[in-house]
């Protein structure tokens, strides 16, 4: 028996109110605030509004899945399953958010490149790191013991998560479609106060959506170890 | 004659946020279902009133 199958732990603490209250009232702010204080690009028009929903989401992502590596080497070190499931929070709430970026990118990408999809660099690479995640989901529900479960997607975690600089570098490496990350200091003040809250609105959020998921992954193995104990007690009772 | 991006964008920014807005809205309202649906099964746990 591994050292994991004996871990116990009892519910989770709640993710706090005022974070959901605050992250989504925060949320509508930026939202309502960058689509009505900034101007029209003088090249791209209005388009550029949807980058104040497809930067945040793309660093979003990246975020996410930064967290997917540090829980899944934490869980495979010291074997600690809340990492496991922190990790599998992450994972979730990170594949949502690349499923997002590769949609908002596609709806930029017809209006500017004339096709909704080029298999450019960024975008490949971005699917790659979709699908990867997409399939890390889809392990944890096949596997049913926790410390292989665990195991596993650790190891396919660690290695989707690899190929997050490979993303962030591929629009450096290899110079197809998708241009370059934009320096925020060449960013005009105007087009920047917005993109830049809603950066911080999209990781409240997903803070906030990592807590709620892991809170539920944790009241459930709670109430397995619960159920465990209570079949145990009544066996020698 | 302005360029085609000046005159056909909205209806893309739009869709971008409106599908942003849902997407988030439905993964807000499965999250929260599960938070509750996990908490009553552990507290039916600890009561001993488990399912087999």
């Amino acid at each position: 028996m591994s050292r994991n199958d004996t871990t116990q732990f009892g519910p989770p603490r709640p993710a706090p109110a005022w974070l959901g209250w605050g992250a989504l009232l925060f949320f509508l702010f930026t939202q309502v605030y960058a689509v009505v204080t900034s101007p029209a690009d003088a090249m791209m028009g209005h388009l550029q509004k949807i980058l104040y929903v497809h930067v945040p989401s793309a660093w979003v992502t990246f975020a996410a899945f930064g967290v997917v590596l540090v829980a899944s080497i934490h869980f495979l070190w010291k074997e600690d399953e809340r990492a496991d499931l922190l990790a599998a929070a992450s994972a979730e709430v990170g594949a949502m958010f690349c499923g997002l970026t590769l949609i908002q990118g596609m709806l930029w990408g017809r209006p500017t490149w004339g096709v909704w999809w080029s298999w450019d660099a960024r975008l490949t690479s971005t699917l790659v790191l979709f699908l990867i995640f997409v399939g890390y989901l889809a392990l944890r529900s096949f596997v049913e013991d926790p410390h292989r479960r665990g195991q596993w997607s650790a190891a396919v975690g660690i290695l989707g998560a690899i190929n997050v600089p490979i993303v962030w570098m591929s629009v450096r490496w290899w110079r197809t479609l998708h241009q370059i990350q934009s320096d925020p200091r060449e960013v005009a003040p105007v087009f920047l106060r917005g993109w830049l809250l809603n950066v911080a609105a999209f990781s409240l959020i997903a803070v906030w959506f990592i807590w709620k998921r892991y809170e539920a992954a944790r009241y459930e193995r709670a109430a397995e170890h619960a159920a465990q104990a209570a079949a145990l007690g009544g066996n020698n009772g | 004659m302005g360029s085609p991006i000046e005159h056909g964008g909205i209806e893309f920014v739009v869709a971008a946020y409106v599908i942003t807005w849902v997407v988030l809205g439905a993964m807000l309202t499965r999250l929260i279902g599960a938070v509750r649906r996990a908490r009553t099964e552990y507290q039916q746990a600890s009561k001993g009133e488990f399912r087999t």
